[in-house]
């Protein structure tokens, strides 16, 4: 009885106990896991090229001898027409009747047979509206047609000779021969074609006249036991149709061509606000390759900047109120190009003023003219002749900046599940060889669009390298930044629906500074956070 | 998988379990047949003891060490309890080990013959051993950011698990009226397990880089096919196959200093299993990976998802273990020395003395325990024990054991504070079971005996009790 009475209260005793644990087990919540966290975030060491590169996209980075860095921009190569659009040669047709003197037609009954021979020079027809003087040209298409018509009563032929048109080094030469039919007594017609690809013309009757064509006719006929007199004749057309050349010599008129409109967008002035920004060297240079054996006059008829505003400010200066002319290869050198190059710089325009206008592109428009500089000097063109243009917007990173604010806008913001921060402390530590003192901000906004909290503000993420006396970086500085965001302050990021970065860029301490940037100046930055976790409130 | 997560569950839950230190059994001394599990010197008073299938001996017993519920909870002011990995560290030790061990025995045949003492045993065991640096719940509990500038080492960190068989022949003898040895083989068949190297890792944190660092190791499962097979497989053959061979075995020697006063030291697990038999490897490289945050121009150019995604998948990659199949490996069981004192007063009354230590993956584990035992009319024993263990005095054991007539019902318990203070107990474990015993040493046996020990003695000694 005793036994039981033990082991009943030693059951009783150990299903309270149990009964206690299992009530704590029913109290057990969330667990209490506050880490504190420390870790790096970003980090890296770039140059400016480096940054550039990374965020702009059409821009080229290159430095001088001194390791200046340099920013290029270089847009759609501009081109004239070709000049077989601008220079043509029209079809040409020449008539011309051939008969034997009353002498020769008497006497044909006797001898059986008469010839006779004529030299005919004729004037090639030029493009309307030009005095072009055609010496030679060699032909990629076109057809030569020579329509012989006889109404001479006797079989015969003749010997057609073009002199002015050579094929493999020989003129066109052919003959043409008829038999007279009493039963049907009217003209005959006799119709040559041959093709003038690769013909070779030449209108200068070696070198004695201009603009000619000059071919021969050898005319024989032999008695066929009609009468023929003086009258009878035989009457030859020779015309060039489609004639399409590859390369002319002669002396041009004067033609003008435009090129299209272009634009050059300047992405690196998007979206920034400055309080002053001034290069020291920019300049705009312009390439213009020519292949036309004839000078070439251009003139800028459109450079204007527009800014983000969507305001102009026309570049002025002698460049652009003064057409350039752009050489061509000699005679001596077909088929090869000529470069004229053409540099917009602070001694002849307002450049400087432009770029501080912070243009957010270019607007440009040449006009171009064929020109002839001499009347006696003998040019040439190619079929592909034509006028390139180039052009690069170079800014060496040579002056200085003043509150050069840029934003990047995060719309939409959605922060996510981070109510487990507690207090958090962010840090950039920096080593900075560049000459520019980065501040940073980062502007959290409400949905209705209201400023909750703005971070890193009047503080500077990087303070500048020491400078030399020629605005070089000697020294990089080293500085870190802390700040510490409160739960509150978190949470309040948490809620934020927008938010705005901005980047402010002084060149040395205060922006009036007249700095260098150096291709290998460097910046090494690390961002870090320390933050207590919550998993509980 | 599902296969792998039953058996693991398995191990952890184990039904029974015999290397924890049974320390309350073992200064149950002779009146309980298993108590020569422990000391295969400790004979049982009994000529024939019989266990029968799971109901002769079912021990489960965990132990967490200092990682206990009040040690990993904060109540709060609304009286709600907390996990707190932040306290729960600051109350481990450099090094910690959690234990879960089970036991079932499923046969015992014990023969007391003359001075011989012959038995037989087939067991069913489990034990999992975890071991795991302060540093890894100070990770979870306070982050790296005390660690800052320093370095967060989580060296030994392992884990040990195995399930087997185990058939033991033990042999005793009395060597002469006061000293008894004894000898135990046991032959093993690892039914499934897994060993993991001490790994060595650590975390150096700065402001500007995390410096992740782990060692190469290995882990080595055996068994392979009963966790991975996602074919439906005969669990009970798989079980029962004898593969995977070892062998261990056990010593222990008994000496009666007076009538009165009584040694004992025994010596048990001495060995380890070779696992052969459907076994894998996974072969973990050395990893050593620092994040120094992401890329600044990379940030700039955008797309910030894809970098966090790179960042996790080098970092996963470099933990992509290479897997090697037939790879043997052995595992040791957790080597066990007991040694005991007792002191008996009259009939009933008996105290003792044991210290108790175990080897697990080279770190030694020790305990110490004092006893008092009642002993009422050779029916009812009741025991208690107090035991310094886990660097704690708090630990309580209470045990019986009642005989009616063959029957003899047993109860044991080295924590009972475990039962109404689970939230402070680091050691929980029960054991219960039935044995039939038969032939109980007669009373002119035990006095013969006696007055043989006394007539050898000169002068006798008087311990004034």
């Amino acid at each position: 009885m005793r036994q039981a009475a033990i082991f009943s209260l030693l059951a009783i005793f150990l299903a309270s106990c149990i009964a206690e644990f299992q009530d704590n087990l029913d109290k057990i919540g969330e667990p209490y896991i506050n880490p504190e966290i420390v870790t790096p975030v970003l980090s890296g060491s770039f140059t400016l090229a480096d940054y550039i590169d990374a965020t702009s996209g059409d821009i080229s980075i290159t430095q001088d001898d001194d390791g200046l860095v340099i920013i290029e921009y270089s847009g759609d190569q501009i081109e004239s027409e070709n000049a077989e659009d601008l220079i043509q040669i029209p079809p040409q047709s020449f008539s011309q009747a051939f008969s034997f003197s009353n002498s020769q037609t008497i006497d044909l009954p006797f001898t059986g047979t008469i010839s006779r021979s004529f030299s005919v020079d004729e004037s090639i027809t030029v493009e309307d509206g030009t005095s072009d003087v055609l010496d030679s040209l060699y032909l990629k298409e076109g057809i030569l047609n020579v329509e012989v018509v006889t109404s001479i009563p006797a079989d015969g032929q003749v010997v057609v000779t073009i002199n002015t048109l050579e094929i493999n080094g020989l003129p066109i030469t052919f003959t043409v021969a008829w038999t007279y039919d009493p039963a049907n007594p009217g003209a005959q017609t006799i119709i040559e074609t041959i093709s003038l690809i690769d013909a070779f013309a030449d209108f200068t009757k070696g070198g004695t006249a201009t603009n000619n064509f000059n071919f021969d006719v050898d005319l024989s006929v032999t008695y066929a036991g009609q009468p023929v007199s003086g009258a009878d004749n035989v009457v030859i057309d020779v015309t060039i149709d489609d004639p399409r050349f590859q390369l002319v010599y002669g002396k041009f008129s004067e033609r003008e061509f435009q090129t299209d409109p272009e634009t050059v967008s300047l992405g690196i002035f998007d979206e920034v606000a400055v309080e002053g920004f001034y290069l020291d060297q920019p300049r705009i240079e312009f390439d213009f390759i020519s292949s036309y054996g004839v000078p070439v006059e251009a003139t800028i008829s459109q450079l204007d900047a527009v800014n983000e505003m969507g305001q102009v400010l026309p570049f002025t200066g002698d460049i652009i109120a003064n057409p350039t002319e752009i050489l061509g290869p000699g005679l001596n050198e077909v088929g090869s190009s000529v470069l004229t190059s053409v540099a917009l710089d602070k001694s002849n325009s307002n450049i400087t003023d432009i770029i501080s206008f912070l243009p957010s592109a270019i607007d440009y428009q040449f006009t171009g003219k064929v020109l002839t500089p001499s009347p006696t000097l003998t040019q040439f063109v190619l079929d592909t002749s034509r006028v390139m243009g180039d052009y690069r917007i170079i800014l060496p990173l040579d002056g200085s900046v003043a509150r050069f604010e840029s934003e990047q806008s995060f719309d939409d913001l959605d922060i996510g599940d981070i109510d487990m921060l507690g207090e958090t402390l962010i840090g950039v530590r920096s080593v900075n060889g560049l000459p520019i003192t980065v501040g940073l901000e980062v502007v959290f906004f409400d949905e209705f669009d209201s400023e909750i909290i703005t971070l890193f503000k009047d503080q500077n993420a990087l303070e500048p390298g020491q400078v030399d006396g020629n605005g070089f970086v000697t020294n990089p500085t080293e500085n870190t930044l802390e700040v510490t965001l409160t739960t509150e302050e978190i949470k309040k990021i948490v809620g934020a629906r927008r938010a705005i970065m901005k980047t402010i860029l002084n060149t040395g301490e205060t922006g009036s500074e007249i700095v260098k940037f150096r291709m290998d100046d460097e910046v090494q930055i690390t961002m870090y956070v320390r933050s207590a976790l919550n998993f509980v409130e | 998988m599902r296969k792998f997560f039953l058996l693991v569950g398995a191990l952890f839950i184990g039904i029974t379990a015999l290397a924890q230190s049974q320390m309350m059994l073992y200064q149950f001394n002779k009146r309980l047949p298993q108590s020569n599990q422990l000391n295969p010197s400790l004979f049982p008073d009994y000529k024939v003891s019989v266990g029968l299938p799971v109901l002769s001996s079912t021990y489960a017993t965990f132990n967490g060490g200092k990682a206990t519920f009040n040690n990993a909870f904060t109540r709060s002011d609304d009286d709600s309890l907390h996990f707190d990995p932040q306290k729960l560290a600051s109350n481990l030790d450099e090094t910690n080990r959690i234990e879960v061990n089970g036991n079932a025995l499923i046969f015992y045949l014990g023969l007391r013959i003359k001075k011989n003492f012959i038995s037989l045993a087939l067991n069913e065991r489990v034990d999992v051993g975890l071991t795991y640096p302060r540093t890894f719940v100070e990770l979870i509990g306070s982050g790296n950011g005390s660690a800052d500038g320093g370095l967060l080492a989580f060296d030994n960190l392992g884990l040990q698990a195995q399930a087997y068989h185990e058939l033991a022949l033990g042999y005793g003898r009395e060597i002469n009226d006061k000293l008894s040895i004894g000898f135990r083989a046991k032959m093993l068949s690892g039914v499934v397990g897994a060993s993991v190297d001490n790994i060595s890792a650590g975390l150096l944190t700065t402001t500007d880089s995390l410096y992740l660092y782990s060692g190469a190791f290995n882990v080595n499962l055996g068994g392979y096919d009963l966790i991975e097979s996602e074919e439906d497989i005969d669990i009970f053959q798989a079980a029962t196959a004898f593969g995977n061979t070892g062998f261990a075995f056990d010593f222990g020697a008994n000496y009666d200093v007076t009538d009165k006063l009584n040694v004992s030291l025994s010596v048990t697990d001495l060995g380890s299993i070779n696992w052969t038999d459907n076994n894998r490897q996974l072969q973990f490289s050395e990893v050593k990976y620092s994040f120094n945050g992401f890329d600044l121009l990379d940030v700039l150019e955008g797309d910030t998802d894809s970098l966090f995604q790179k960042e996790a998948d080098a970092l996963v990659e470099q933990f992509e273990p290479d897997t090697v199949d037939n790879v043997e490996f052995s595992t040791k069981l957790s080597t066990k020395l007991y040694a005991g004192a007792s002191y008996q007063l009259g009939n009933a009354h008996t105290f003792g003395l044991l210290f108790y230590g175990d080897v697990f993956r080279g770190t030694f584990n020790p305990a110490f325990g004092i006893s008092y035992n009642l002993t009422l009319g050779h029916i009812w024993t009741i025991g208690v024990n107090a035991s310094y263990r886990n660097s704690s005095f708090k630990n309580f054991g209470i045990g019986t054991a009642l005989k009616l007539g063959p029957v003899q019902l047993y109860f044991l318990s080295e924590n009972i504070m475990a039962f109404s203070q689970i939230q402070d107990a680091s050691l929980v474990d029960a054991r219960l079971g039935m044995n039939l015993v038969f032939g109980k040493m007669s009373k002119s046996e035990k006095v013969k005996k006696q007055k043989k020990t006394k007539e050898k003695r000169e002068p006798a000694i008087d311990m004034g009790l």
